[in-house]
């Protein structure tokens, strides 16, 4: 319910008392007031009757008829329900009207004739409601007695003698039914003078209740949103000093979410673990690195001691055994216990500090190293491969000379045998393997050559992808893979390091022959592309390999990354593939389905689109 | 050692003797001379009540004799001594008693006298003075006044308002005068003909000022706040706001002063207004009746409470 409508009933419903009230107030006074003077008016003329030296002869005479024609004519003006006139014992001397004989009431006349002046009392009559008035009528004053009053201003004895009662009833009806319409006036009256002072009232109040109103909606989107910006002051009183009271607070508020927003991200996006502990190091808060660490939910943690947690290298009996723990600490070797009872090695970090309260607060960081220990690894691996391999180039060089000379002497012998000799066969082998060695050298040569250089040259990507394969074919024979060549004819010539062009295909395809297990399919597939590869010459390397889930392929072209074990892979190859791709500006795609195998397509650049020279064995 | 007995120490002696019981004898008779009852005049009183006996002692003061007094019993027969020439009469019933012929009857203190009953008196003092002595009383009092209301019932009393009527214009004070017959006529009259601000003045009238009547005029004087003016003190301290009246030993004297000139031959006239006026206050009913007087007007006033 709104203040506006709080309001409005309150005042409404505090105008209904009053007006209640006020008219419960004016009824009675209103009631009383005509009653009194009904009264007051019928005491004028029942004294005036009273006064009379007719009537005061007429009860000495105790002429009942005389004494009626005189009250009608006293009593003429007012509406009179009866009219009574009684000795002083209150026997009826004459009545209006004439069952006044039948009443019994008996009302004490000595009192009324103790009375100095009219009495006057409300009752009912003939079922209407009246004022009655007595009053005592006395007897006319001797002159005697008239002189010695004069002169003295007492009477001596009892001058005038009681004579008798006058009554009369006067109806009320009409100071009832004036009473009615001066209540319905009133009433009118005051609900529309209330009607508009209330409206007045909401008129005057409205600056003050659009006030209430901003302030409220103000702090709806403080709970909603956390900010509001400023809310115009549009009152000075009480309610403005508020707003801007308001204001003051929002705007600190807002800086203190600011700070807490950035903590917080700060805290959820740390990529250590973070554990927040008392003094008596049990847990009080993590943050979410911990928890994805862990597995454990923050429930778990919590009011736990870090010792469950945590363990130091060397400590047998956690964290807080150690007497680092008496201090800050950092970097120290440490396991943290997992979900399901792994223990992940981590660097832990151990900071105090004393909370405004006094309270001792210790924040342990804790970093997982499990990765770092891998790559640690794979570099040690890479590192020997490394070796293996300057070792391989070394060793070809030294094949190189030698080889040179078997060749040499091979085509010798070549040309000295014929056809029909029978030593043409061995001598031909001799040739064509010798060739073929030399041939692997030079590959073997080209591929480990250690060279700093980017020099690009152009050439065409058949003939490059070629050259490549032949370090390629040499596995795929060991495990029975088919090379399948789809080499499009007439490709335009590309610029590229043909030295990295070619260490893309012997990555490619090592991997692709890694995928398949014993047998299967590797297709190596050149293209012109189209649409929006227009321009693009391609390569794709294709197996018929187990494939990747989608998780490792997110992560496929990270350093160091490898699906392979320990010691068969350093994690380098795709990387490096990106990484000459993203040198050539050229487009990398890759294609894999679980059990499906695996796709691998580098778009080249060409130099220019129109510039498409026929590639050797001519255009297609 | 003794002197002798000479002529002239005995003629001293002598005298000393004579004037020695002469002094006494003298002072003697001259008291027995007056406590002798003046057997020319003889006093009859109504009652026995004070203000007739106040005047009767102004008179018996003022004429410096002893009259003997006869209270009138309830038959109203009283006995007049043989050598009576004149009655002074005291109250209204005295007035009415029967007299030998011969015998001239000086009246006082009797307002409820009707004029066809003054035929046989030589004189009478009235109760009240002058109009104008009683209008400059009142103007005294209210300067500002300007209607005075005036109540009368008896006959006699109308001569007397018109002069007042008069004497008021003089002064710029319009006197409005209304026969009151019974109580119902003067609570009308008194209910629609009395202005606010006005002043109401009743006359010493034993038919208009009952004890019913002074009710009624006091309550109104009260209920409206208008003064009310009366003729005598003991209206005043029985509610009335300010008395204008003649002292009753006043009048006593200027009964006796008339009774003196009677016995003298001499002529006196019928109606005789008393000029010595005295002033009362009835401090509470002024103060009901919303009357505020100045020192000034209150000097020579008798203010009670």
């Amino acid at each position: 319910m709104s203040i506006r409508l709080k309001l409005a009933l309150l005042f409404t419903s505090l105008g209904a008392v009053v007006v209640l009230a006020l008219g419960t107030l004016v009824y009675v006074g209103v009631s009383r007031v005509l009653t009194e003077e009904i009264g007051k008016r019928g005491a004028i003329l029942i004294q005036e009757a009273a006064y009379d030296v007719a009537i005061k002869e007429a009860f000495l005479e105790k002429n009942g008829p005389k004494l009626l024609r005189r009250l009608k004519v006293s009593f003429e003006s007012v509406d009179a329900v009866f009219l009574e006139a009684r000795t002083v014992n209150g026997d009826l001397l004459a009545a209006v009207p004439e069952d006044r004989r039948n009443v019994s009431e008996h009302p004490a006349w000595s009192e009324i004739l103790d009375r100095k002046g009219p009495v006057v009392t409300r009752g009912r009559a003939y079922g209407r409601p009246l004022v009655e008035i007595s009053c005592q009528v006395t007897s006319p004053q001797k002159k005697q007695q008239g002189e010695e009053f004069l002169l003295t201003g007492s009477s001596s004895g009892n001058t005038h003698e009681h004579t008798g009662i006058l009554r009369v009833g006067i109806s009320l009806e009409e100071a009832a039914l004036a009473t009615r319409h001066i209540m319905l006036l009133v009433f009118s009256v005051v609900t529309g003078l209330f009607g508009v002072w209330l409206t007045i009232l909401m008129f005057f109040t409205r600056k003050w209740l659009r006030q209430l109103d901003l302030i409220l909606r103000a702090a709806a989107g403080i709970g909603e949103s956390g900010s509001c910006g400023l809310i115009p002051v549009i009152v000075s009183d009480e309610v403005g000093k508020l707003a801007g009271g308001f204001n003051k607070m929002s705007a600190r508020l807002e800086k203190t979410m600011v700070s807490k927003d950035f903590l917080d991200n700060i805290l959820a996006n740390m990529g250590d673990a973070l554990i927040v502990a008392d003094a008596k190091f049990r847990v009080e808060m993590v943050n979410r690195a911990a928890l994805s660490l862990t597995g454990f939910a923050e429930a778990d943690f919590k009011g736990r001691p870090c010792h469950e947690f945590i363990s130091l290298a060397g400590e047998q009996n956690g964290l807080e055994s150690s007497d680092a723990c008496a201090g800050n600490i950092s970097n120290a070797d440490a396991v943290i216990k997992t979900r399901s009872g792994e223990n992940v090695p981590v660097v832990i970090g151990l900071t105090c500090f004393v909370r405004p309260d006094g309270a001792e607060i210790k924040i342990i960081s804790c970093k997982d190293m499990r990765e770092r220990r891998d790559i640690e690894a794979r570099l040690r691996q890479s590192e020997k491969l490394s070796a293996v391999g300057q070792l391989a180039a070394g060793v070809a060089h030294e094949i190189n000379n030698p080889m040179g000379i078997i060749l040499g002497f091979a085509q010798a012998m070549r040309s000295r045998v014929g056809p029909e000799d029978p030593l043409d066969m061995p001598v031909t082998s001799i040739l064509r393997e010798a060739e073929r060695c030399k041939a692997l050298v030079k590959s073997l040569l080209t591929f480990s050559r250690v060279s700093k250089s980017e020099e690009r040259s152009r050439f065409y990507l058949n003939v490059a992808v070629e050259e490549a394969l032949f370090l390629v074919l040499a596995q795929g024979r060991m495990k029975n893979i088919t090379l399948v060549r789809e080499f499009t004819e007439g490709l335009p010539e590309i610029e590229a390091n043909k030295n990295q062009l070619q260490q893309i295909v012997v990555n490619l395809g090592t991997n692709a022959i890694d995928a398949m297990a014993d047998a299967g399919k590797l297709t190596v597939r050149t293209f012109a592309g189209t649409g929006v590869r227009n321009g693009y010459a391609a390569l794709e390397i294709r197996d018929t390999g187990h494939g990747m889930p989608p998780a490792v392929k997110k992560r496929l072209f990270e350093p160091f990354f490898t699906t392979k074990e320990v010691g068969k892979g350093t994690g380098l190859g795709l990387s490096l593939v990106h990484e000459i791709a993203q040198k050539h500006k050229a487009l990398l795609e890759l294609e894999s389905e679980p059990g499906k195998g695996t796709s691998f397509t580098i778009y080249f650049p060409t130099r220019t689109n129109n510039n498409a020279a026929a590639g050797p064995g001519g255009a297609t | 050692m003794k002197k002798p007995l000479t002529v002239a120490r005995l003629f001293a002696f002598c005298c000393a003797a004579v004037l020695t019981a002469t002094i006494p004898c003298a002072l003697t008779a001259q008291v027995i001379k007056s406590a002798e009852p003046d057997k020319e005049i003889a006093a009859f009183l109504s009652s026995e009540i004070a203000p007739y006996l106040k005047a009767f002692q102004g008179f018996e003061k003022a004429l410096g004799r002893y009259v003997i007094r006869q209270v009138l019993p309830k038959d109203g027969k009283a006995s007049v001594m043989h050598g009576t020439r004149v009655a002074v009469l005291f109250g209204g019933r005295a007035a009415q008693v029967k007299l030998p012929r011969g015998v001239a009857r000086v009246v006082c203190l009797a307002p409820s006298l009707q004029d066809q009953e003054t035929g046989n008196i030589r004189s009478r003092v009235e109760m009240l003075p002058e109009p104008g002595v009683v209008l400059g009383k009142i103007r005294a009092m209210q300067p500002e006044l300007r209607v005075l209301v005036a109540f009368w019932e008896s006959e006699k009393t109308e001569a007397y308002l018109e002069d007042m009527a008069a004497a008021g214009k003089k002064i710029g004070l319009e006197v409005h005068m209304y026969k009151a017959a019974d109580g119902k006529e003067l609570y009308k009259t008194l209910k629609n003909q009395v202005p606010p601000g006005s002043a109401v003045w009743v006359s010493p009238d034993p038919m208009l000022i009952n004890s019913e009547n002074f009710s009624i005029l006091k309550d109104f004087s009260f209920s409206r706040a208008v003064p009310l003016y009366v003729p005598t003190r003991g209206l005043a301290e029985s509610g009335g706001t300010i008395s204008i009246s003649v002292s009753f030993e006043e009048m006593g004297r200027l009964t006796a002063e008339i009774a003196g000139e009677i016995l003298k031959g001499k002529e006196i006239p019928d109606v005789i207004y008393p000029a010595v006026v005295e002033v009362s206050l009835n401090r509470g009913a002024a103060g009901k009746a919303g009357l505020k007087l100045t020192e000034k007007a209150l000097e020579g006033v008798n203010v009670f409470n």
